[in-house]
């Protein structure tokens, strides 16, 4: 039996001027995995992410979210969360009014909403600054904020890109059970460039290069008899290069 | 679209700009301004009668404005200004009112524009340019978030006037004598409204431009652009009709410029006032809706 796909992506074509950062992307997650994004500086990953999240336009091409037509909020809204990489936080907002103000946004009310913020402060492990602005926090903390926001009001679509990016190692751990915690009820898309902590979370992985996908597959497939995911993206790379 | 969405995104824009030292930094020092504003007026009154008083040998009275206030309200003086302005509507329309509120009138419709400017500009632009704005437009449509924005700035513009009204009033009522000052309340809070909606007029124009520029400085630089555009607009237009008759129909562009409905703000008559309520918000939503309508094809 095939597993209903949370995403499909189609030929995705996006020029920034000359420069083709999508040259016909094409991947599908499966609804409850966790897939894996592998791929060198510019191999478009962040770009497909944004495209899916209906942050950026599509020059052509296809997405598909589950099962329906391309992100529109006015239909995903709480069900699809995004960690975008390089983005600023609102810096007044301290992170519990950030938190409710987004729970409301995605449809709590009440009691709920202070439920799902405390729950997701909880998460990340700010509950001792949740009244600081964000202005105050420091980088990792601002990570955190960025990491507790998408799991406010249980999304069914996690697009998480380089998530452990700035975490110490004791909360990158804690990010990783979180991410594990929802295997299965969620699906979550996650960019990075550490292949242990891919190893370890995914069910599938996706090596994109140039724009596209270049091999996709379960991670047990890719992973086996002694290779590790490094083994299997470098052979990946030599095999394009 | 949402409403519960949209209040959310208004309540979180005016919590936010309140909680930034620029906006708060803006609201008192417009305060700050009013208030020297109506402390330089009271003064200047007072300065102007005691040297008529003076001349007419009169002994000096220490109650400032009222020989002003007296002439300004007095029937043949009312007759005699009317005349001379040949029947202008505006000015019959603002001939009782008191003289000073009419000059704290004059300096608020001359500055809420920069003060919208200033207060509004960057904002939108510098969300999307940090990225901050992504968290939300997964969470809302872009529309309910422009209109979020928009709702949100026009309360800090009413809460930034409000403050620079109750602070000049304040003043003046200290300085005038006895409740002379205090009743004039009313009249300070009625042009604030006057002054709010054309306001509200630039407002439409600066969250436009703010949803397209790739930055806070960009969306100023090219807010401060737009507004001496269309404070040249009529002059502009008026003389290329003038000089090539074929261009005659643009004259009536004018009726894009926020100053083209000021005169309708300053009348007392109620059909005056909505039509100037009309025009200047319609030219708001015309500009704001412009500036949203782009942006919802913006890669953000």
């Amino acid at each position: 039996m095939i597993a209903p796909m949370a995403i499909v992506a189609k030929d995705l074509v996006k020029r920034y001027g000359k420069a083709r950062a999508l040259d016909g992307f094409s991947l599908s997650v499966p609804e409850g995995s966790i897939m894996g994004l592998v791929g060198p500086n510019g191999a478009g990953k962040t770009t497909w992410m944004m495209c899916v999240a209906g942050l950026l336009n599509a020059d052509s091409g296809e997405i598909s979210l589950f099962g329906g037509g391309a992100f529109d909020a006015a239909e995903h809204s709480g069900r699809v969360a995004i960690l975008p990489q390089d983005s600023e936080l609102p810096l007044e907002m301290s992170p519990r009014s950030l938190f409710r103000t987004f729970a409301r946004l995605q449809g709590l009310s009440g009691k709920n909403v202070d439920a799902a913020a405390d729950e997701a402060l909880a998460a990340v492990h700010l509950e001792d600054c949740a009244t600081k602005p964000v202005r105050a926090l420091s980088h990792g903390m601002r990570k955190r904020v960025m990491a507790g926001q998408c799991f406010i009001g249980d999304p069914e679509l996690l697009l998480l890109d380089e998530p452990m990016n700035g975490l110490d190692p004791e909360e990158t751990a804690r990010l990783r059970s979180l991410i594990l915690a929802g295997k299965g009820r969620h699906t979550t898309v996650i960019s990075s460039h550490n292949l242990q902590d891919l190893e370890r979370l995914c069910t599938h992985v996706a090596f994109a290069d140039g724009g596209r996908i270049v091999q996709s597959a379960r991670i047990e497939d890719i992973v086996a008899d002694g290779t590790t995911l490094e083994d299997a993206y470098l052979r990946a790379r030599c095999g394009q290069g | 679209m949402s409403v519960a969405r949209v209040f959310s995104v208004a309540v979180a824009d005016v919590a936010t700009s309140l909680r930034s030292r620029r906006a708060l930094v803006m609201i008192l020092l417009f305060a700050a301004v009013s208030a020297f504003i109506a402390y330089a007026l009271v003064s200047g009154f007072a300065a102007i009668e005691r040297e008529v008083v003076a001349a007419l040998g009169l002994p000096a009275a220490d109650n400032p404005c009222a020989v002003t206030a007296t002439l300004w309200k007095s029937k043949p003086f009312m007759r005699f200004a009317n005349g001379v302005a040949g029947g202008n509507l505006v000015f019959a329309d603002i001939i009782g009112r008191h003289p000073l509120v009419l000059a704290y009138a004059f300096f608020m419709f001359s500055t809420v524009a920069i003060l919208t400017l200033l207060v509004s500009a960057p904002k939108i632009a510098d969300e999307i340019r940090t990225g901050a704005a992504r968290y939300w437009l997964v969470r809302t449509t872009r529309g309910e978030w422009s209109l979020g924005k928009f709702l949100g700035e026009t309360a800090l513009v009413a809460v930034s006037l409000s403050a620079g009204s109750l602070s000049a009033w304040a003043v003046v009522a200290f300085r005038l004598p006895g409740s002379t000052g205090a009743v004039l309340l009313p009249d300070f809070l009625d042009w604030t409204a006057r002054a709010a909606v054309y306001a509200f007029a630039w407002l439409g124009l600066f969250t436009g431009i703010s949803h397209i520029a790739r930055s806070g400085g960009k969306a100023v630089a090219f807010s401060i652009m737009a507004m001496i555009a269309l404070s040249v607009w009529p002059v502009t237009l008026g003389n290329a009709a003038e000089s090539w008759p074929f261009l005659s129909f643009v004259t009536g562009l004018d009726v894009l410029a926020p100053h083209s409905a000021m005169s309708l703000m300053w009348r007392r008559t109620p059909a005056a006032l909505v039509r100037g309520v009309f025009h200047l918000s319609a030219i708001s939503f015309l500009y704001a809706g412009i500036g949203a309508a782009i942006f919802r094809r913006r890669d953000i």
